[in-house]
């Protein structure tokens, strides 16, 4: 008896389960056209709202939104996810995509990040950094994983040319993107960690601390961003959406985006 | 390619830690809430069983807030023992025995279940007590029970990732499992790295089970039964 109610239960599990797995498609309104992008995690604050201005102007398009690691992202592209625009963290994964051949132009620097330390705690701002990154009240060091995020490999940068990497070594614990590097030190479980200085847009009560890293200790972290080539020929409404688009990630509205949220404007 | 077994000993070190604890632990707990007549008995079966509906990175963020010095069981902890559970062998340790406690429950309270009833009151009529029941009628019918609630708590911990990645650091050596270099290398597009992590693990896991099931057919009866 029981096994007979299990096998129902689970065949009705199945079967929804198929439904869940194929969604209706989603009905857009006549002659609006969807875009999706795919954005580092380190940019989605700023990226709303970009967004936001640029359905102000162009109503008919419907631009939606992934984020993730970069490095996350590019894999999902490069088996298939449904991308039209990348942003990146960096340049080198745009750069790899294009050199697959998954876009017909390099990547373009759409902003130049900032690296700033951050801590939960109250902190003298007297103190160097390598002073304060010595100090034994500070235990842990989060930092972003160097291999896989942009704003790690500056830091490991950084630490490197102040002479604190291998000193400090001890003290690091790696978060898998930028995101968990803010969880770990919002919460108060790392003393302090490197993170993007837009972590402080509107999140000012979480870091009592803040300090931009001298910019000379590492190599300026160029984000790029690609139009994807996707295999399946797109319509022409399409084309010009997406144009549109990445042209305006580079106007004058998205530059004071830019700055109101701690990045830099990339030089032309 | 960078390839190190430490992450594979330090996924199976912790995979046999959990499944040793809470065998220890999940045994009185379930015993209790089996044959207890406490009237809210289902409220600490819900709290026990929440680790199944929470998502584990969800689990593991409560936990990291948990175990900050901030809180008060964290900086309780920092105060006496200047230890941080988080970032530790212990935090990790800590996260995956709560998320496979009620795998190891469940098991055993089917196991608990099937023992007639009529083979604990005989005990009792004999003037057993209640710890000697435990230990000489429904333990060693237990076996089977026990054990597939070790096996599901050791396979669930294996691909554990969740929780560790939100309370761990990837440290290497000491919170960087398999699971986190596999994530870490598919993220660098070392795929090969990855595969090879991937398959160490799944030949691992693979001879585990097929001894297990190989020795102890009534396990996968037990495990049919908790499906």
């Amino acid at each position: 008896m029981k096994n007979i109610r299990i096998t129902i239960l689970f065949s009705l599990l199945f079967v929804f389960g198929i439904f869940a797995e194929n969604p209706v498609p989603v009905k857009t309104p006549k002659g609006e056209t969807e875009i999706v992008v795919a954005v580092a995690a380190n940019f989605k604050n700023p990226m709303e709202e970009i967004r936001l201005s640029f359905l102000k102007q162009n109503p008919e398009i419907n631009v939606k939104l992934i984020f993730g690691a970069s490095g996350q992202l590019t894999t999902q592209i490069q088996n298939g996810a449904p991308a039209d625009i990348f942003l990146s963290a960096d340049m080198d994964f745009p750069l790899a995509l294009y050199k697959d051949g998954y876009s017909l132009q390099g990547p373009k620097v759409y902003a130049v990040g900032v690296l700033v330390l951050l801590s939960q705690k109250e902190i003298e701002k007297t103190k160097s950094i390598s002073e304060l990154l010595s100090s034994e009240n500070i235990k842990f060091i989060a930092i972003a994983n160097p291999r896989t995020a942009p704003y790690g490999k500056a830091a490991v940068e950084a630490l490197q040319s102040l002479g604190l990497y291998e000193k400090l070594k001890h003290k690091f614990v790696f978060g898998e993107s930028i995101t968990q590097v803010n969880q770990f030190i919002s919460t108060g479980s790392a003393d302090v960690g490197f993170t993007s200085f837009s972590a402080l847009y509107g999140n000012e009560d979480n870091f009592r601390f803040s300090q931009q890293v001298d910019p000379k200790t590492y190599s300026t972290i160029h984000q790029g961003a690609i139009v994807i080539q996707s295999k399946e020929p797109k319509s022409e409404e399409q084309k010009i959406a997406i144009s549109k688009l990445f042209d305006y990630l580079f106007s004058t509205e998205t530059k004071s985006i830019l700055l109101k949220y701690g990045y830099k404007i990339p030089e032309k | 390619m960078i390839f190190s077994f430490d992450p594979i000993w330090l996924t199976l070190e912790l995979a046999i830690l959990t499944t040793i604890v809470l065998t220890l632990i999940t045994i009185p707990i379930g015993y209790w809430l089996s044959f207890s007549s406490f009237r809210y008995r289902f409220i600490v079966e819900a709290v026990l069983n929440l680790p199944l509906v929470l998502p584990p990175t969800v689990l593991g963020f409560y936990l990291l807030l948990v175990f900050s010095p901030n809180h008060w069981i964290g900086g309780w902890v920092e105060d006496v023992f200047h230890f941080r559970i988080a970032f530790s062998f212990f935090g990790i340790l800590v996260g995956s025995i709560l998320f496979s406690l009620p795998f190891m429950l469940q098991a055993l309270q089917v196991g608990f279940s099937s023992i007639p009833k009529t083979h604990i009151e005989t005990a009792l009529v004999l003037g057993k007590s209640k710890f000697e029941i435990l230990f000489r009628v429904i333990l060693p019918n237990c076996k089977p029970a026990i054990l597939a609630g070790m096996i599901l708590t050791f396979a669930h911990t294996i691909g554990e990732f969740g929780v560790v990645l939100m309370i761990g650091g990837s440290i290497p050596g000491k919170t960087k499992v398999a699971s986190i270099a596999i994530l870490e290398e598919v993220e660098a597009m070392n795929y090969h790295a990855a595969h090879i992590y991937a398959s160490v693990l799944v030949v691992i896991s693979m001879i585990v089970l097929l001894v297990l099931f190989r020795y102890k057919r009534s396990v996968s009866m037990v495990l049919a039964e908790n499906v």
